[in-house]
């Protein structure tokens, strides 16, 4: 494919504070093995895009370990293959704002110049969905516009504690409006984090935005709407933004549903690839009681788990029940714990007859290695 | 980098393992499924490496594809090398004709010139279809320790049983005084489990010595270490302690499969310091539905579980439907179970399909038989597949197969009343 992914590993950091307080959004763990940048590594991958620059600006070994060579995507290569690019900035200081996209695609001017592929494809770490870029870059040609945007219609009344991007398109898909919102209606068009561009258009008006101070892209091209054809594409699969510790959670649940499996996760084609490390397969004893969850591997499970999601290397002791929650890895439930809706992060052990107990819409969160 | 290596591991992977029937129609003994994510040569391939020895050559001959395929580079096991890591071994032509590797100890002779290249000053001989966690390194010590010039490792085993293998009988320093294959009256209970060290030189020795015997079977057990001893060489027995199980039976490969579970498994997997590595597959975690039950099991991921599973192992991307039951049986991946269907007591390879209702094999408790359904079968609903039988994608045989301890009993039978109209040809994955 004739296109270049870039990945913004760190925009929506400060959404989910609780979970990126030591690690950035790209690593957020998510459906019991995967990472978010896993998805859109593999989208790419999957879309035949072999040549990805990973932006990193703060925090990132994480990443940079779970990324390792690439090979897992089956983009360890010699041509192209996976990069982790540091945005030069022009101040003394050489600091970008972690939010400014423009500022940042300036600072990796120096990587785009040297890739010969026509297209760029932009995308975030903080949406999980199985996308074709391939599809999409079919489209952007087709529509004839100069940037395309990823959105999907929302299905139903929503509000979220943090504002998202929604758009106004006109009957031929071209966007009149851009606005930020923490609500929207039934058929609404929700920004889905990803952008098609042509590179030499990228680069030349990423300058004069710059020039001109602008913050984002969608705002450069809205004063410019005249100059700019900017299409949507709507994408018709699931997707889900995660911007909070409520959404991380309600996400992760989602997965419970066969359809966002389907989705997901059993495209023919088109899987989900992770860094793997060779866990053995999960083991149940005689009295576990499982309904409604999704286990990984490695987890030995001797309690009651229910519509709960559990990550790879989990113990449930006996007695113990975990529900409405999340544990990540390699975390320990006593005998006789309870959990209800609880995201905990990785190494948590909780002791025997500990009672924790949030509720949907604010779970309750355990930071990483905490001992209760 | 480019250093002699200390010692070369030989693994003998060109077996067919006849008596696993179906399950090596297409594929060979070492590629065969086991314990949900695993394949038998990922044992012998992590206890290399793990145990420092980096450069393996792999003999292949029998169905080779996707044995070939499954260790490729070597990536999953950390033997992708730019000197030594992991060689495929095929027989080949030469100059003055070529040869299929005759026995375990030709195919080592045909592949001098591999070992060769490494100058090593010890060979590792292995074989691919035992499941075990073993430390090379330490019997290494042991071999350079008593300066043996072949060392075997050997593993007590029950003195009623010990007629099955290859028997070392020792003087009380460990050294080999004689060598019985499969005796009828075994002297002592040190079973020999196919693991050799050899100094260099005296395994090419024997090995041309053995070569120009025209009547020799060119096997090591039969052959070459009778020689040796006959010869005076120093050989030495390695005692060997832990799991180790041979699973040249499909009774054995139940029987493996099944020593994962329980709360102190015999086979524990979940070992941090000895990890066993596996070529991954990109499958979701495992989903467990609403109203299912599952007990005493060990489950892969990629699997969807709607039914009931109770003392079995379900390899990756294996869905089980509502109502259905599996119980003390092995299902290996890809495999789908209709609503409804029961599987008791046995061995479902790939891809397989079981349509509704259907029911196969018998409880084990009733004193029931091992029940094998081949890769690809498609099995139509309200079918009834009775215990002992052996169903193939494109023929219907039936085997019983008595278990090991009463000796490889093993009548045929076929059975003119169901046949092919129930089993259709399926694609195998």
């Amino acid at each position: 494919m004739n296109a270049v992914g870039i990945v913004f590993s760190n925009i929506g950091d400060k959404h989910v504070p609780e979970i990126t307080k030591k690690r950035i959004m790209a690593t957020v763990p998510f459906g019991g093995r995967y990472r978010l940048i896993d998805f859109v590594l593999s989208n790419m991958t999957n879309s035949g895009i072999n040549k990805i620059g990973i932006i990193a600006k703060r925090n990132d070994q994480n990443m940079i370990d779970h990324i390792g060579t690439g090979k897992a995507w089956d983009l360890a290569r010699k041509r192209g293959g996976i990069r982790v690019i540091q945005p030069y900035g022009d101040d003394s200081d050489g600091i970008i704002p972690i939010d400014n996209r423009l500022e940042t695609l300036k600072g990796i001017m120096y990587y785009l110049d040297k890739t010969d592929e026509k297209y760029v494809i932009l995308s975030d770490c903080d949406m999980v969905g199985n996308i074709s870029y391939a599809d999409l870059l079919h489209n952007h040609i087709a529509q004839n516009a100069d940037v395309s945007v990823l959105y999907k219609r929302s299905s139903e009344y929503v509000s979220w504690k943090r504002t998202r991007t929604l758009l106004e398109l006109d009957e031929n898909e071209r966007i009149v409006t851009v606005k930020d919102s923490s609500k929207a209606k039934k058929g609404d068009a929700l920004f889905l984090g990803t952008m098609i561009l042509q590179k030499d258009f990228l680069k030349r008006h990423i300058l004069k935005a710059v020039h001109y101070g602008y913050k984002r892209l969608s705002d450069y091209c809205k004063e410019f709407s005249a100059d700019i054809t900017m299409k949507g594409i709507e994408f018709k699969e699931y997707s889900e933004y995660i911007d909070s510790l409520e959404s991380y959670l309600k996400c992760n649940l989602d997965l419970l549903k066969l359809a966002v499996r389907e989705d997901l996760f059993r495209k023919i084609y088109r899987p989900i690839y992770t860094s793997v490390n060779d866990s053995a397969p999960s083991k149940y004893g005689m009295n576990a009681v499982v309904e409604n969850s999704i286990i990984a591997d490695g987890c030995i499970i001797n309690g009651t788990v229910k519509n709960s999601v559990v990550f790879r290397g989990v113990k449930i002791k006996s007695g113990a029940t975990v529900s409405n929650s999340i544990v990540m890895q390699d975390s320990e439930i006593g005998i006789n714990a309870t959990l209800n809706h609880i995201v905990t992060d990785k190494n948590v052990i909780i002791g025997e007859n500990r009672m924790l107990c949030g509720h949907q819409t604010h779970p309750f969160y355990i930071d990483k290695g905490a001992i209760i | 980098m480019f250093r002699k290596k200390k010692c070369v591991a030989m693994l003998l992977a060109g077996g067919q393992g006849s008596r696993l029937y179906v399950l090596t129609k297409q594929i060979a003994k070492p590629a065969v499924h086991f314990g949900g994510k695993y394949r038998i040569i990922d044992f012998t391939l992590s206890n290399c490496i793990n145990s420092g020895i980096d450069t393996v050559g792999v003999l292949t001959q029998y169905q080779p594809l996707e044995l070939n395929d499954y260790i490729d580079n070597g990536e999953p096991w950390d033997l992708d090398r730019t000197y030594g890591g992991v060689h495929i071994l095929p027989p080949y032509q030469r100059v003055h004709g070529g040869d299929w590797y005759k026995g375990t100890a030709n195919a080592i002779y045909q592949n001098m010139n591999f070992i060769d290249r490494y100058t090593p000053e010890y060979v590792l001989i292995l074989s691919g279809d035992h499941i075990y966690k073993m430390d090379y390194s330490k019997m290494l010590d042991y071999h350079i320790e008593k300066n043996a010039d072949c060392t075997i490792a050997v593993l007590s085993v029950p003195l009623e049983e010990a007629s099955r293998f290859g028997i070392t009988n020792t003087y009380d320093d460990g050294r080999i005084y004689e060598f019985e294959e499969k005796p009828t009256e075994p002297k002592s209970n040190k079973a020999s489990m196919g693991v050799y060290i050899f100094k260099k030189e005296a395994l090419y020795r024997y090995l041309i010595e053995d070569e120009a015997d025209e009547y020799s079977s060119k096997d090591f057990g039969k052959n070459v270490i009778p020689a040796m001893l006959q010869s005076g060489e120093k050989l030495y027995a390695y005692p060997f302690q832990g799991y180790w199980k041979d699973v040249g039976t499909l009774q054995s490969l139940w029987e493996a499969n099944m020593d994962l579970l329980g709360t102190s498994p015999k086979l524990d997997l979940n070992d941090h310091k000895w990890k066993i590595s596996y070529r991954h597959y990109p499958d979701h975690p495992h989903y467990i539905g609403k109203g299912a039950m599952v007990a005493d099991s060990v489950i892969a991921e990629g699997c969807e579980i709607h039914g009931t599973v109770v003392n079995s192992v379900l390899f990756s991307g294996v869905t089980i439907e509502k109502g259905a039951v599996v119980k003390d049986s092995v299902v290996m991946r890809n495999t789908l179970i209709k609503e409804g269907a029961s599987i008791d007591y046995s061995i479902v390879d790939v891809g397989v399909q079981v349509g509704q209702n259907v029911k196969i094999g018998e409880e084990k408790v009733n004193e029931g038989e091992l029940t094998v359904l081949g890769s690809g079968v498609k099995v139509k609903e309200d079918t009834f597949i009775h215990g002992g039988e052996i169903v193939d994608s494109n023929m219907y045989i039936k085997y019983l197969e008595k278990p090991m301890a009463k000796g490889f009993a093993i009548t045929r039978k076929t059975d003119g009343a169901i046949h092919a109209n129930f089993l259709e040809r399926g694609v195998v994955e």
